[in-house]
């Protein structure tokens, strides 16, 4: 073990270098721009291809699958319905996070148009969906109820018998379903004394406020390949898919093999937004390889992505009680969520944003009641923005309106209400969260109390300005673990099971690794998950990567300096205390050496490996941080220029503030910001899945409008604000959301304010805009 | 039964990004799945598939082109330029500017986009070496990206026809 180490001149020149809080160039900027880098669909495969056969009724009890035409076509090799599973030995055909409602394929009963019913697998893709339009299904028609306050009423349909939870998540182990039809779970936040604070207050004021369905519209479509490998029955998959280590769990669940059997590979993805969360087609495809033995892919076109996963509709009703000078006394709010045909994760969304309905604000007397609902249409899942956009939509555009009723400046209302870094919220303490910064920040840029907006020469034309402010949780409790491998020539490789949807994460924990060590960037590799090698981590969402992976990380780098110094100590006789591993070197009394020197001469046979690892978990629990490990702020300013003869408006600046903690990497924190900021502008403008008769009719990227280049603002504005999160890894933490939550209550404000229309359901469309004026002008 | 499966057989020669290529295809395959499938060109693409989002963009003699919505019978006799091919058209660096500044103002966040915005980008350059901000958004206007919010990429055209200019 006491190789000599080579003793190095002790005044041999160190430079120390920070990587934090500096713009590097994108570990996989180079594979991007080159077409180098690969995506699922990208990768050699061999194998079968599975096209997908979907309901067509919204409520339906299946009759008959006729299968032989399909099957008869040279190039089929199987079809596969959801009986066919049923009836199956070797899998339990029920999947989903909260609970296990969702069918692989659809049992006996179809939920929502799109439904997945059977399945094709053939030797070409084309054969695949040829051979698809063959099979006949034959469904009996069932009531069906696409509305959630029809949903909710006693006679309505219902969609599912019963419902436990799935017991996977410590903070969704007490989920069932309600006793309200339709309710997969009910959440309620009571605080204070709500009716004594209505009472107490001079003026109580009440709205609804409504979003409708969006999809995240990813442009990598969701692709996974399955292989089973019948000798071992175990299986590979690689997919987009945000929670690897959640697919490998289910899908060893279900096919009741060990998860150690399951590995689950994690290429780069083309966006994900929460969409390509827990379990997609990857229990799907898995099923369908084992049920040929042979590898199989499923390449879904971006119309099916709608069929797959969307955000939930809300309809909100806020009700404040307010005093003439400006304090929010008693807020009640009632946020009824569509979640579509399956709960997936909604009992949690219902649960947080249900949490922050009360927006950013400190309120002593608070009623939250939220609720899930199954309806039939595709299953609402997780989108940035985790169901605060839908919420702070209502109480946002809320607060304005309170505003106007006391006679009060909407700036001002908030400023006066809003919950202090340090202060409490909901009744409890809660800590740092950087919300008056942010909103502080876009008061500022725009001098928001000294300056008046100039209206146009043209009188048809009116300019108005808004803001909005939130304040967000992230998914808690949770953990993420890393193992950082450092080899015999100092470099690094990173193994973790966060993914890359490109946010740009293995840039940022590169960073993290390198500075930690105090070596260059170009050492350290950071790799896409394999859940064979990765260790575990809750999810690639929430914008909880670089806090939570972060963390682990820096766990990891201590437990190398830990391992360098007793190197060092071992050989080179000397104490520990007399050696510190600091800016790449091991400094120590006798001289200072190089990471690589130690590790080389401390192993022998040509190399060795140093295995740092890290583990990090949050607690959950109703009191200062623990409600969320971290908290996501930001506030929005737009200005808009509404042409009352048309309804069509503009908006011709904004402003997007949000809280970093610390910015890792700048450049990547505005690319978030504006990401998040103009994702919010589809919402805010056009983005709607517009349903008849329970089928939706704009599935398609050329219907369903999102934001293109010349839609976003031209005078634009990024203010990172840093409040230093007391646990973030380098006071750092998620930036990946706020802005989506914050730009359509801005926008909101702004229109009502340039011309008296107050749009209450997104989109904000030009015919809703005309009708709010004419409303006001009554 | 469908025709694609039984489609009629084309020969056709063309230049992959300088390369001379002759093969016999179906008449009803796309270019994209030219490019990705026989080609193994996998930089290319594939979103909406509709002709909408832009991903799939090439050149085909130097026109801009959804390689979704194109057949690949089209291409006979034609030259294709694909986001392999970009840094080979410029001769004074390693990379093509466009691909220097998309990295360095970060133009692309999950990259799904990428391959279509620059070549959008160079069929630009080609045309107007000296955009304006008003320029790069006409031009850029059926390339969809859903990660950035654009303000990068716009930067990263100036910055990129700025080096193309000095
Ligand atoms: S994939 Fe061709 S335009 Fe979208
Ligand atoms: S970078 Fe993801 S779509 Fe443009």
């Amino acid at each position: 073990m006491s190789t000599q180490i080579p003793i190095i001149e002790p005044d041999r020149k160190v430079e120390k270098t920070s990587l934090i809080g500096k713009h590097v160039l994108r570990l996989d900027g180079e594979s991007k721009v080159t077409g180098a880098v690969e995506y699922t669909d990208d990768l050699p495969f061999e194998g079968y291809y599975a096209e997908v056969i979907r309901s067509n009724v919204p409520h339906g009890e299946i009759v008959s699958i006729s299968t032989e035409a399909a099957e008869s076509i040279p190039g089929v090799i199987a079809v596969v319905t959801g009986e066919d599973l049923e009836n199956a030995d070797w899998i339990s055909p029920y999947v989903g996070p909260a609970f296990r409602d969702q069918p692989v394929l659809a049992i006996g009963k179809v939920r929502y148009v799109g439904e997945p019913v059977a399945a094709v697998i053939a030797e070409r893709p084309d054969i695949a969906a040829v051979a698809s339009t063959e099979v006949v299904v034959k469904c009996k028609k069932l009531r069906s109820v696409t509305d959630v306050v029809k949903a909710r009423k006693e006679d309505a349909p219902l969609l599912h018998e019963s419902g436990d939870s799935a017991a996977i998540f410590e903070d969704l182990a007490m989920v069932h379903h309600s006793e309200e039809p339709n309710v997969a779970y009910a959440y309620e936040l009571n605080v204070g004394d709500l009716e004594k604070g209505f009472e107490e207050a001079d003026v109580v004021f009440e709205k609804n406020y409504a979003t409708p369905m969006v999809q995240h519209v990813h442009l990598e479509p969701f692709v996974t390949i399955a292989s089973y490998n019948a000798a071992k029955n175990s299986f590979k998959i690689v997919t987009g898919n945000q929670t690897p280590h959640f697919v490998r769990r289910e899908v060893a669940r279900i096919f009741g093999i060990p998860s150690s059997k399951v590995e689950v590979e994690v290429p780069q993805m083309g966006g994900a937004f929460g969409s390509k969360t827990y379990v997609r087609i990857e229990p799907l495809v898995a099923a369908l390889s084992r049920a040929v033995k042979a590898p199989v892919k499923l390449r879904q076109t971006s119309s099916e992505s709608f069929d797959t996963s969307v955000r939930d509709g809300t309809q909100t009703r806020v009700k404040t009680g307010v005093t003439h000078d400006g304090v929010i006394i008693a807020q009640e709010v009632e946020v009824i969520w569509d979640s579509g045909a399956y709960a997936d994760i909604s009992p949690r969304k219902v649960k947080k944003a249900g949490y922050t309905a009360p927006g950013a604000y400190d309120i002593p007397n608070v009623r939250v009641i939220s609720k899930s609902t199954y309806t039939n249409k595709p299953p609402g899942v997780a989108y940035r923005g985790f169901g605060v956009a839908q919420t702070a939509w209502a109480v946002e555009s809320h607060i304005d309106d309170v505003a106007r009723e006391i006679g009060m400046d909407p700036v001002e209302l908030r400023i006066r209400n809003i919950t202090q870094d340090g202060g409490t919220y909901n009744g409890v303490g809660i800590g740092i969260h950087g919300a008056p910064q942010c909103l502080q920040a876009v008061v500022d840029e725009v001098d928001w109390f000294g300056t008046k907006l100039e209206q146009p020469s043209k009188k048809h034309i009116k300019k108005g300005r808004g803001i909005a402010v939130t304040l967000k949780t992230t998914i808690t409790p949770s953990t993420s673990e890393a193992i950082v491998l450092l080899d015999a020539d100092g470099s690094v490789n990173v193994i973790t099971g966060g993914t890359e949807i490109g946010q740009g994460i293995i840039t940022t924990l590169a960073q993290i690794t390198a500075d930690g060590l105090g070596i260059g960037i170009e050492y350290v590799n950071v790799n896409t998950p394999n859940t064979n090698s990765a260790p575990f981590n809750t999810s690639t969402t929430s914008s909880r990567s670089t806090f939570h992976l972060g963390n682990a990380i820096l766990g990891a780098v201590d437990e190398l300096k830990e391992q360098l110094v007793e190197f060092a100590s071992e050989d080179l006789e000397i104490e520990k205390s007399d050696i510190i591993v600091e800016d790449g070197f091991v400094k120590t009394s006798v001289g200072n050496y190089s990471i690589s020197e130690v590790v080389a001469s401390h192993f022998v046979g040509g190399g060795g490996t140093l295995i740092g690892k890290g583990y990090f978990s949050t607690k959950e629990g109703r009191e200062n941080r623990y409600e969320s490990a971290f908290w996501m702020t930001g506030a929005t300013y737009a200005e808009v220029s509404v042409d009352t003869r048309t309804g069509k408006y503009s908006i011709d600046k904004w402003v997007n503030s949000a809280d970093c903690g610390k910015a890792i990497d700048p450049v990547r924190c505005e690319g978030q910001i504006l990401g998040a900021a103009v994702q919010a502008l589809g919402h805010t403008m056009s983005e709607e899945m517009v349903f008849e008769s329970g089928q939706q009719v704009n599935k398609s990227l050329l219907d369903y409008k999102v934001p293109a280049i010349g839609d976003v603002p031209k005078e634009s504005k990024i203010i990172i604000v840093e409040s230093g999160d007391p646990n973030g890894p380098h006071g750092a933490k998620g930036v990946g959301e706020s802005n989506t939550v914050t730009v359509p209550p801005a926008i909101g404000n702004a229109i009502r304010d340039a011309c008296g229309a107050r749009v209450r359901e997104l989109p904000i469309t030009p015919d809703k805009v005309l009708r709010g004026i004419e409303e006001a002008s009554e | 039964m469908n025709n694609y499966i039984e489609a009629t057989i084309h020969e056709i020669e063309f230049k992959v990004n300088g390369e001379e290529i002759s093969m016999t295809i179906p008449a009803n395959l796309t270019l994209v799945e030219l490019l990705r499938q026989e080609l193994r060109l996998t930089g290319t693409t594939e979103g909406c598939g509709v002709g909408v989002c832009g991903c799939c963009t090439v050149l085909i003699d130097n026109k801009v082109v959804a390689s979704c919505l194109e057949l690949a019978v089209n291409i006979d006799g034609k030259e294709v330029l694909t986001i392999e091919g970009l840094a080979d058209t410029y001769q004074l660096s390693e990379f093509h500017p466009l691909q220097t500044s998309f990295r360095e103002y970060e133009g692309f966040q999950c990259g799904y986009c990428t391959p279509g915005m620059l070549i959008s980008s160079k069929a630009l350059l080609d045309q107007n070496p000296d955009p304006s901000d008003e320029d790069i958004r006409e031009f850029l206007s059926e390339n969809i990206c859903r990660c950035t919010g654009y303000d990068s990429i716009i930067m990263a055209v100036k910055s990129a026809a700025k080096k193309m200019n000095a």
